[in-house]
């Protein structure tokens, strides 16, 4: 049975529109204008217990509005949610006892205090029992290895270490389900890693199922079993990982910073995009070239001062599931005549 | 899950507003300097309001004034002033939780908001009340000296003086929620804190004013804040007691109907569209 089930779902804002120029600013201030914007549209899907999935987009595609929803923040404007059974638009405290939530840009933790003040008080919004809670926070600490943080003033800490008390916070109570929200947003490579592992590790041990919108291709990679692209409100990718890898994240561009001038750079992996004395950008093929060998050559014949490696951005992504949808379309359209 | 408290009782609601109120007042005492030299202010005041009747009733050739002397005076505005100096209000937190779109947010969490934010205002406000309060009777003492004191009175000065908290908390409850529909709400803080200034004995004791003047202002929820409690406190009556407390009442009643309307309001703009 699904934990997580989403069937036709809408959401209409009603925005406000200010006509340009004074005449019509100052006719708008006694009739205004409103426009409907299609944030969600019919969208559709299940989560079993214990997946993780990945639910991505660019900026703008309905993806915390679909959040905000299935945690009753927002409420539908028509289409059906149930969430670990319950509707989350009317019974919004009690499936707050059951989920947690972690939005990236929203902090949970008090700003000048430390985060175990936080999670003491959380602890007794969720009702929790005083030994349980302990030993809970304990184990999360442990596994989160934020102890040396703990008691430093959140607004000392630094963003990495950061979210992994906010993710903490989140899980006190023992969620069944955990949404999070753009968790690696602003995140360095070695901080992101960290909260990869710790993700995952929660998955494994509680069984947690994840809910995780992100528009970092990264995230999805390491993280995500499933991967549900959604775009101008609509789902346009609906599968698993391994094959969302395979059919669009079939590059990596690898940027090098040389300590002295390199104009001879070259490699047997991959396809030189941009090289200058100091510089050098590479695309990599992932289906035909190898990373490791690619760093590995590289550190061996060159000095490196700054390496960079990125993920195709999720606009190019996007773009790539449209030009195939448009492949697979054009030879029905053709069959249909 | 983790166990949960004593499941659905009335000490697990209620330990979370406690909790609030605790993680409010800890919040506070980071920056002790910030009272401290609120503080400074307290005696300033004191000096100035000591010299002010003092040099006023001279003048009148009088030793009272509405029944007060310089003394009474003096105490009853301090502890008007500052009780309303040391108060957190819960519109400005409101106010930016709407605006910044936390709102949304923090309602989702299992607690009633304005409880939580009510409660968290009232432990952020303790030690300033308890530093403003002690500097304020010290430099009472040194300038004007004691008043002739009742332990009654101090009793239900301190009652009178939590439902005065309750009703001026109410009112910022509605100064912050009206952020729903104006985007700048200033105007209201001004005129409810120039009102209660005026009307609300923080200038110039209700006691002093013209009789029908006084009857108006004593009706105000402006007065019924903390200036009645401090006059209770300084000078007690039992008539007025009974009075200030029905006025308290009804306007904590009505603000309070208008503030859960305002939130309802509030919650179906939020769920619609987002904040």
């Amino acid at each position: 049975m699904n934990q997580i089930e989403v069937e036709n779902l809408n959401k209409v804002f009603k925005v406000k529109e200010k006509p340009a120029g004074f005449w019509p600013g100052f006719k708008n201030v006694f009739k205004p204008n409103f426009k409907n914007v299609e944030a969600v549209k019919d969208i559709s899907f299940g989560v079993k217990k214990g997946e993780i999935i990945a639910f991505i987009g660019p900026n703008g595609a309905g993806k915390s509005t679909t959040i905000k929803m299935m945690t009753g923040i927002l409420h539908p404007t028509s289409g059906k949610i149930r969430i670990l059974g319950l509707d989350p638009d009317k019974d919004r405290e009690k499936l707050a006892f059951q989920v947690g939530a972690v939005f990236g840009q929203k902090s949970q933790l008090w700003f000048h205090l430390p985060a175990i003040d936080s999670f003491d008080l959380l602890a007794r919004i969720y009702e929790l029992d005083k030994a349980a809670y302990q030993k809970r926070r304990d184990y999360l600490v442990n596994i989160f290895e934020i102890e040396k943080y703990l008691k430093t003033p959140v607004r000392k800490l630094s963003l990495g270490e950061r979210m992994r008390c906010e993710i903490v916070a989140s899980l006190l109570h023992q969620p069944k389900i955990l949404f999070l929200d753009e968790p690696t947003i602003g995140l360095d490579i070695i901080a992101k890693q960290k909260i990869r592992e710790v993700i995952t590790k929660m998955n494994k041990e509680d069984e947690v199922t994840i809910f995780l919108t992100s528009h970092d291709a990264g995230d999805v990679e390491s993280l995500a079993e499933r991967t549900i692209v959604i775009n101008f409100g609509k789902i346009v990718y609906d599968n698993q990982t391994d094959l969302f890898k395979k059919e669009y994240i079939k590059t990596k561009t690898i940027e090098i910073v040389f300590d002295k001038p390199t104009p001879g750079f070259h490699t047997s992996q991959g396809r030189i995009l941009e090289k200058d004395k100091y510089n050098a950008k590479i695309e990599l093929d992932q289906s035909k070239d190898d990373l490791n060998q690619f760093l590995k050559e590289t550190v061996e014949h060159y000095n490196i001062k700054d390496i960079n490696i990125f993920d195709p951005s999720m606009e190019d992504i996007i773009g790539l599931i449209y030009q195939e949808k448009q492949q697979k379309d054009v030879p029905d359209a053709k069959e249909g005549r | 899950m983790p166990k949960r408290g004593v499941k659905n009782s009335f000490f697990s609601h209620f330990g979370k507003y406690l909790a609030s109120m605790k993680i409010g007042f800890t919040s506070e005492t980071i920056y002790p300097a910030n009272y401290l030299s609120e503080s400074i202010l307290v005696v300033v005041r004191v000096a100035i309001m000591a010299a002010l009747y003092r040099i006023s009733l001279g003048y009148l050739d009088a030793s009272e004034v509405g029944n007060l002397n310089v003394a009474e005076i003096v105490w009853i505005l301090m502890i008007t002033e500052s009780v309303r100096y040391s108060v957190f209000s819960v519109a400005r937190p409101i106010q930016d939780a709407i605006q910044n779109g936390d709102f949304a947010y923090q309602i989702a969490r299992p607690y009633f908001y304005p409880l939580f934010l009510l409660t968290q205002s009232f432990g952020q406000s303790i030690p300033f009340l308890a530093v403003n309060l002690s500097v304020g009777i010290a430099a009472c003492f040194f300038f004007v000296g004691p008043f002739h004191f009742s332990l009654l009175g101090l009793g239900l000065g301190l009652i009178s003086l939590f439902f005065g908290y309750l009703l001026d908390s109410v009112i910022y409850l509605i100064i912050g929620l009206s952020a729903f529909w104006f985007e700048n709400n200033w105007p209201l803080w001004w005129i409810y804190g120039r009102a209660k200034f005026i009307l609300g004995g923080a200038m110039i004791p209700l006691a002093v004013f013209p009789p029908l003047l006084k009857k108006v202002a004593e009706l105000l929820p402006f007065s019924q804040t903390y200036y009645s409690a401090a006059l209770l406190i300084v000078k007690y009556d039992q008539a007025s007691f009974g009075r200030f407390f029905l006025i308290q009442l009804f306007w904590i009643s009505t603000f309070g109907l208008i503030a859960t309307i305002m939130f309802r309001k509030g919650l179906k703009h939020v769920a619609a569209n987002g904040g």
